[in-house]
């Protein structure tokens, strides 16, 4: 999805946008939106819910798309994700509470499903990440992924697994020191 | 046993992993927030974890939203410049005396430059027309005399809640918006902008009294136009 071609279109679009170009807004958005409202529905589980903050995000590009600054070195679509999770994270918070998925749920999530086909430097990006989880214990790298994938905060993470908060949080916390580590390698 | 997490000297830089990720929630999620347009070392550390995150969404499934969305999107950009009362007067009248009055002020600035002959010919004077669509009715009127380095902004037809400013940017082909001046609802404003000016397209956004706070707009973006020669 993200050639250098494709990221030089994305980021031209981004400024566009923030200067109030209508139509470039509808171009990123026929670019981006699929993406984005994947990521929404994955963590909101309602398509309403989730098409209602997909508008949110593009309501913000267009208010602030300013603030997306390609000379940072930040890939715009990885900030766009992101810019998209958290949004979704906060509606999910903002809600009835969390979703309190059963374990057996977490387990599922762990079982990743087929790469949709991107560039070679995103596929090596996911290599090299899968294979750092896979050094992980298994549960906690399945609690990253819940956190992840379903926006589970430490206080669900850890009534899901039936453990201390601060257990939690040290495993957490331990888990994301050596997926660091093992990453920077 | 010691109650101290070992690892607590780390606690700090972990915050920005846990941010990222989303586990935090409540206080501490609002906390990274605030830290994140404070702390530039620790928006970078957010951006460098949600870089190590990314590969994950390609597990995710793109999913094509109703064509509603779509729709109901346009709509709300429509109302969205309401929120800071803005009110593009689209009656003819107005629209009318703005373009005279627009008419004018290039008839004199054209004498400005025309009459001391530089030895060299001068760089042309730019004007561009500001609207908030294109083709729509015109809300600033700019130009800029490149021997005095200055930008006159004339509004049309545009008002404003009193504590927002319209801020002049330059959007240079391909760069980012550069901020050339603060300029007024009620009035022509010259300015002297320190950044040069050859060309790309001009934008008002409406900002806080005293200027956008970030050096990038943060207000909706009400009007651009690109920069012609006259």
């Amino acid at each position: 999805m993200e050639g250098t071609a494709d990221r030089q279109r994305l980021i031209a679009a981004l400024q566009q946008v923030a200067a109030g170009d209508e139509a470039a807004l509808q171009r990123l958005y026929d670019q981006t939106s699929a993406k984005l409202f994947g990521i929404c529905l994955r963590i909101l589980g309602d398509r309403s819910e989730a098409e209602d903050v997909l508008q949110d995000v593009y309501v913000t590009l267009w208010r602030r798309a300013g603030s997306f600054d390609p000379e940072r070195g930040v890939s715009p679509v990885t900030w766009l994700a992101a810019l998209t999770r958290n949004r979704a994270i906060d509606r999910l918070r903002a809600g009835k509470g969390h979703l309190h998925r059963p374990l057996d749920a977490i387990a599922e999530a762990a079982d990743p499903s087929p790469l949709a086909s991107e560039t070679l430097e995103r596929d090596q990006a996911y290599r090299q990440l899968s294979t750092c989880l896979g050094e992980l214990e298994p549960e906690h790298a399945g609690y990253i992924r819940a956190a992840f994938f379903d926006g589970q905060t430490y206080a669900s993470l850890a009534e899901t697994a039936g453990a201390p908060l601060g257990t939690m949080k040290s495993w957490v916390r331990r888990a994301l020191l050596r997926l660091r580590t093992c990453l920077e390698q | 046993m010691s109650d101290r997490d070992p690892i607590s000297g780390e606690d700090d830089a972990l915050v920005a992993a846990e941010y990222a990720l989303g586990v935090l929630d409540g206080q501490e999620r609002v906390a990274a927030e605030r830290r994140i347009s404070t702390d530039p070392g620790f928006a970078r550390e957010v951006e460098a974890w949600q870089d190590r995150f990314d590969p994950l969404t390609a597990e995710i499934a793109p999913e094509q939203p109703g064509p509603h969305v779509w729709a109901d999107l346009a709509r709300r950009l429509e109302t969205s410049s309401n929120v800071v009362e803005l009110q593009l007067k689209r009656s003819l009248a107005l629209w009318r005396s703005a373009t005279a009055a627009a008419g004018a002020l290039a008839a004199a600035l054209a004498l400005v430059v025309a009459w001391p002959k530089p030895a060299a010919p001068a760089p042309p004077v730019l004007t561009a027309r500001l609207a908030a669509t294109a083709g729509g009715p015109t809300v600033f009127v700019a130009f800029y005399d490149p021997g005095r380095k200055a930008i006159v902004l004339t509004p049309a037809a545009v008002s404003a809640a009193q504590d927002r400013s319209p801020e002049l940017w330059l959007i240079p082909t391909g760069g980012k918006p550069i901020p050339l001046g603060m300029a007024a609802f009620e009035s022509s404003v010259q300015m002297i902008p320190a950044a040069s000016v050859g060309g790309g397209t001009l934008a008002v956004s409406v900002e806080p009294r005293g200027g956008s706070p970030t050096g990038q707009p943060t207000g909706p973006v009400i009007a651009t136009g690109q920069l012609t020669n006259l």
